[in-house]
């Protein structure tokens, strides 16, 4: 019976993941300079990331699976933070020089 | 240095063996502990020789912390799918600067790491204590948070001098 229930209600936060994976790639496209794409895609895919990875741990066998899908959301976000600054940062650096 | 520096090693061994050891547990869900105490305890030399200082974490505020990150999290990719994909992609980017007012180089790292996923902010890095940030909307009021997630990292990073 909670299986059941958990099955289902891990449709919700996988759909939700999925629709911000859509719109960070739609503002990737959209939005008119570099920085304001790299909002578009650290903020909206670090959630849809997390969101995913909330469904998938509903659907976790034991324990230990929910730990590692929290250990790896945790290295995603900090890498996806630490990259988007890199980034602006040489993005800028190279409009100084131009 | 010989006087002090022994047990404060002792607490950095032990800090690292049980970080590792619960990374091991995690990843190879409990089991392996042949292979992996080896792996365990060549981090920990490891971070003991790069003299890697442990986080000091006041866990009472953590969970706090998390509650709070979280939100604002949820609320900075609402702003930004919404702008995406409102009709008109409504954005008015410009730099602007945020002066720290924490001078631990923890709080700098992630502060301007963790700034990324606010509501319309961006780091760029810092420069003589002073941050450079990326807006998203000009118009939006950025500082408030910043300094609130600043004031909430500077009270998880420092157990002994106390908060605010």
């Amino acid at each position: 019976m909670t299986e059941w229930l958990l099955d289902g209600l891990s449709w919700l936060p996988l759909a939700g993941g999925l629709l911000f994976f859509a719109a960070g790639s739609i503002g990737l496209l959209r939005f008119p300079d570099v920085y304001s794409r790299l909002h578009a895609l650290t903020k909206a895919d670090t959630l849809g990331f997390g969101l995913v990875a909330a469904g998938l741990a509903c659907r976790a066998g034991s324990l230990w699976e929910v730990a590692q899908l929290l250990l790896i959301w945790l290295l995603v976000l900090a890498s996806g933070a630490t990259a988007c600054q890199l980034l602006a940062r040489q993005a800028r650096e190279e409009e100084g020089d131009g | 240095m010989t006087g002090h520096g022994l047990p404060h090693r002792g607490v950095a061994a032990l800090y690292w063996l049980l970080l590792y050891g619960a990374l091991w547990a995690v990843i190879a869900e409990g089991g392996g502990w042949l292979l992996g105490v080896p792996f365990v305890v060549a981090a920990v030399v490891l971070s003991l020789r790069l003299s890697l200082r442990p986080w000091r974490l006041r866990l009472r505020a953590l969970p706090g912390f998390v509650g709070y990150f979280l939100r604002l999290m949820l609320g900075g990719a609402w702003d930004v799918a919404r702008r995406a994909l409102h009709r008109r992609c409504p954005v008015a980017p410009a730099w602007v600067e945020y002066p720290l007012s924490a001078d631990s180089a923890h709080v700098h790292l992630l502060l301007s790491a963790l700034v990324g996923l606010l509501p319309g902010t961006l780091a760029s890095g810092i420069e003589d204590g002073r941050m450079q940030l990326h807006v998203l909307d000009r118009q939006q009021p950025w500082q408030a948070d910043v300094a609130e997630l600043e004031r909430r990292l500077a009270n998880l990073l420092s157990p002994l001098e106390g908060g605010r």
